[in-house]
């Protein structure tokens, strides 16, 4: 029966060509647009393992105090402030890394036989509960950490995953860098900190008191506050620097515009396979009902000779469907091979998995698109067929 | 005979609606998204104030200093010395250039440029500034940020924006830290309340005190990092490790190298290359950089490539070939669909062949036909284009950049419209045009 399809087709390739081409093209868009969707969406969908809302980072220069006694007596005392705000819950010092940044920071060797490479930071023991980072297992350092044998360090489950397969994480000495060993107390459950579409990487926090380095302040003010807290913080600290040499930035507005460099392209992406899709669905449909029009002489015999109504629909739908899995042959023949071509953007399942539900996709539409000029045929009446001719 | 073609064309069109529906949906669609691409593109990279003279433009946004790997190298020379076998050992540090194994790269330093750069022979002109500057201010209790530009007094001379009111500080106000400031028209309009006129008013920066409006700029639609600040005042106003850092090569500075012709460009390069291999090389960095930038490898950085690489071309290689590639399926569509209904024509074709008309004719007819109904799609794609310009533009879904329709904007969609109409009207033409007479005049009905 296919067998036949195909002769048929093959005997008007000519007409078919181009639909043929066209085909082979859409397959390629709605592939690429597929698994692309499909790695942003997997991306999107796994935890973040901290909580963005009512938050706030301000970046302070506190190198431009000059007299070090001074600036560690600012420092500490511009979180008291802070702290003793109503409005405000928790507060935490940590280097200028932060969630919806865009920074990063990363450290790797192979040390002593372990090899690791991850993003970290270095924050205070408040730092966890004020971005609500969730424990897995063991500890967070605490105040009680500062001056102890080892540097307590907290990985997240992704670092233990990549790294540390098979071992016990907790009490896992290595050295970090330099010749102080570091011992992991706890494992946080996530912490994907570059944006909601990113992959997750494995990350450390390390104590901020190893490196003494104050620069981001990250606070996180009680809900229901309005924006005339941000003027608060401000006033806040300009009085404690008597400086204006700092930014306050609300959290949310940072992961809007980090999160937006993903979905304005993903957007502007679905929206131009859409139109491709629409354009070329509108067209299969109008050169389908101008075929059948055309072929109306052959309808009406083969009906004279006896085929049903269903067997001339089942022979419409038919050929479209062998034409598509011919050029869905061609497409995917380029597309299979690709992944060994070069490095794609995309995980290779994701891909494989977006090339699949693109063809399906492609395949269901021109179904559709077949089944009104095909039902048009199937009822067309041998006599007035015949008669035409 | 056009207005013959014109009516034909018309009559055919709304003879079958459904596909005039199909074909002018595809070719509007089309359009519009390659005008769109194109208004983005003329909009970041032709040359519109305050960059009309940007293909003259180089901007220096970074140094880079390079460290190589040493290998430390051991010789050793035995002599004998009474006798007595003496091992003298030379130890040299051998360079293993192309090793690089330290690298730093930042903005340019404020020293680097007075001692350096400026002294360059080939540019016309050079600026100096410094386009990070971010301010929070509270005008109305509510948050407003903006970021500053910190300018030399030739910026004013290379950049040429269009005021509104007032106009540029000049080389005296930088030297004498004047409290002057130059404000985006839309940023006055949030930070004062609206006005006729924003001179002579005071913004407060912070503890640096009251600054006096001297000139209003009209709106930037440009998203180039040099010029889309929300206010400029004097560079002296930075601070000094804002300036430079450690040791004087590096610092916050951007420098802008205007040439006096498109020609003196690739001099000016030359001349870089020639500076960065004569500089004294400070802080154990054997190689310094300075990373130059035309105006779209500025751009093309925002998607592609490193501080290292010029990638404009590239970018540009690459965006094209992405229309093209997007362009391909709706052209093909309209040919399939076009050659598909030849044949509703064939015994009109027959009997104008009959009657003598030649073939060039006929194609040059069809050619028009579809020429028509392409035009008749553009003008919807031009409508649909400002439609979505607005769009874009209120949800700043392209940031700061703001669309307009311009003249060369239409020009560039009238060629395209043009080109798409050639493209896909030339196959089915000639199709038409070769049916053999015999044929046409049987099949047809009349």
């Amino acid at each position: 029966m296919i067998a036949h399809y195909f002769k048929l087709l093959w005997k008007r390739k000519g007409k078919n060509a181009f639909l043929f081409v066209q085909l082979i093209f859409v397959f390629w868009v709605v592939f690429g647009v597929f698994s692309y969707g499909i790695s942003k969406f997997r991306y999107y969908s796994s935890p973040l393992g901290f909580e963005w809302k009512d938050m706030y980072r301000a970046y302070i220069d506190f190198d431009a105090i000059k007299d070090s006694l001074a600036r560690d007596l600012t420092i500490k005392n511009l979180k008291n402030t802070m702290e003793a705000m109503p409005e405000i819950d928790r507060v935490a010092y940590s280097v200028s890394v932060s969630p919806y940044l865009g920074n990063t920071w990363g450290n790797g060797n192979d040390n002593d036989g372990f090899n690791f490479s991850t993003d970290y930071l270095f924050a205070d023991e408040d730092y966890f509960d004020t971005w609500k980072v969730r424990l897995a297992s063991g500890r967070f350092f605490s105040k009680g950490d500062k001056g102890s044998k080892y540097t307590p360090i907290v990985v997240t489950r992704k670092f233990v995953n990549d790294f540390l397969k098979g071992k016990e994480p907790l009490g896992f000495r290595f050295r970090f860098f330099g010749d102080k060993e570091s011992e992991i107390v706890g494992v946080a459950e996530n912490f994907k900190y570059q944006g909601d579409f990113t992959k997750e990487r494995p990350f450390a926090f390390i104590p901020i008191h190893e490196i003494n380095h104050y620069q981001m302040l990250n606070i996180r003010v009680q809900s229901g506050t309005g924006p005339e807290m941000e003027k608060k913080i401000n006033d806040l600290i300009e009085n404690a620097l008597k400086s204006s040499e700092f930014t306050i930035t609300k959290i949310e507005n940072s992961r809007k515009s980090t999160n937006s460099r993903t979905y304005i392209p993903l957007t502007a992406m679905v929206f131009l396979a859409l139109f491709l899709i629409i354009n070329i669905a509108m067209g299969l449909f109008g050169i389908l009902r101008y075929n059948i029009a055309k072929r109306i002489p052959e309808i009406g015999l083969r009906k004279v000779i006896g085929a049903t109504s269903g067997a001339i629909r089942r022979q419409f739908t038919g050929e479209m469907m062998v034409l598509t899995a011919v050029a869905f042959l061609v497409a995917a023949v380029f597309a299979v091979q690709l992944p060994f071509l070069t490095t794609l953007p995309v995980e290779k399942d994701a891909y494989y998995m977006g090339v699949g539900l693109g063809s399906l996709l492609i395949f269901l539409i021109v179904y559709l698109c077949s089944l009104a000029p095909s039902h048009q045929a199937a009822v067309t009446l041998p006599a007035k067929a015949l008669h035409e001719e | 005979m056009l207005k013959n073609y014109f009516k034909i064309a018309i009559k055919v069109l709304r003879r079958n609606k459904l596909y005039t529906f199909i074909s002018l949906f595809g070719i509007s669609f089309t359009l519009m998204v390659l005008m769109l691409a194109s208004a983005i593109l003329e909009n970041e990279l032709g040359n519109n104030p305050p960059l009309s003279k940007g293909d003259r433009i180089l901007f220096l946004p970074s140094l880079m200093g390079e460290g190589y790997a040493r290998q430390r190298v051991v010789e050793y020379d035995t002599t004998e010395v009474n006798g007595v076998q003496k091992i003298d050992s030379v130890v040299t540090q051998k360079v293993i250039k192309d090793n690089v194994n330290r690298s730093s790269s930042s903005s340019l330093g404020y020293k680097f440029y007075q001692d350096k750069i400026r002294k360059m022979k080939t540019p016309q002109m050079s600026s100096v500034f410094i386009d990070y500057a971010p301010l929070d201010v509270f005008p109305d209790g509510q948050k407003l940020s903006l970021n500053g530009n910190l300018t030399d007094a030739n910026y004013w001379k290379i950049f040429d924006f269009r005021f509104k009111e007032g106009g540029p500080f000049n080389e005296e106000a930088v030297k004498n830290q004047a409290n002057v400031i130059i404000i985006r028209e839309s940023t006055a309009e949030k930070y004062f309340g609206k006005h006729n006129s924003y001179l002579g008013k005071d913004l407060i920066w912070g503890l640096k005190g009251p600054f006096k409006v001297v000139g209003v700029l009209k709106d930037v639609t440009s998203s180039n990092r040099s010029v889309r600040a929300d206010f400029f005042v004097p560079i002296t106003w930075a601070s000094a490790s804002d300036l430079n850092y450690n040791s004087g090569y590096m610092g916050s500075c951007v420098v802008a190298l205007l040439a006096a012709s498109r020609q003196d460009v690739p001099l000016m390069e030359e001349e870089l290359r020639s500076l960065e291999n004569n500089l004294e090389l400070i802080d154990n960095f054997d190689k310094f950089s300075i990373l130059e930038k035309d105006v779209s490898d500025i751009y093309a950085w925002n998607f592609i490539g490193s501080q290292k690489d010029r990638e404009g071309k590239n970018f540009l290689m690459i965006i094209f070939g992405v229309l093209t590639f997007f362009l391909v399926i709706p052209v093909l569509n309209l040919v399939n669909l076009n050659v598909t209904r030849i044949f509703e024509r064939s015994s009109e074709i027959g009997v104008r062949k009959a009657f003598g008309a030649k073939t060039g004719h006929l194609l040059l007819q069809f050619l028009f036909e579809n020429l028509i109904i392409t035009f008749i799609g553009g003008v919807i794609g031009v409508m649909l284009t400002l439609v979505f310009m607005r769009v874009l533009n209120t949800s700043e879904a392209l940031g700061t950049a703001k669309l307009t329709f311009n003249f060369s904007l239409l020009m560039i969609s009238l060629l395209i419209t043009f080109v798409f109409g050639l493209l896909s009207g030339f196959l089915p033409a000639w199709r038409i045009s070769q049916t053999p007479v015999a044929g046409a005049l049987k099949s047809g009905k009349l």
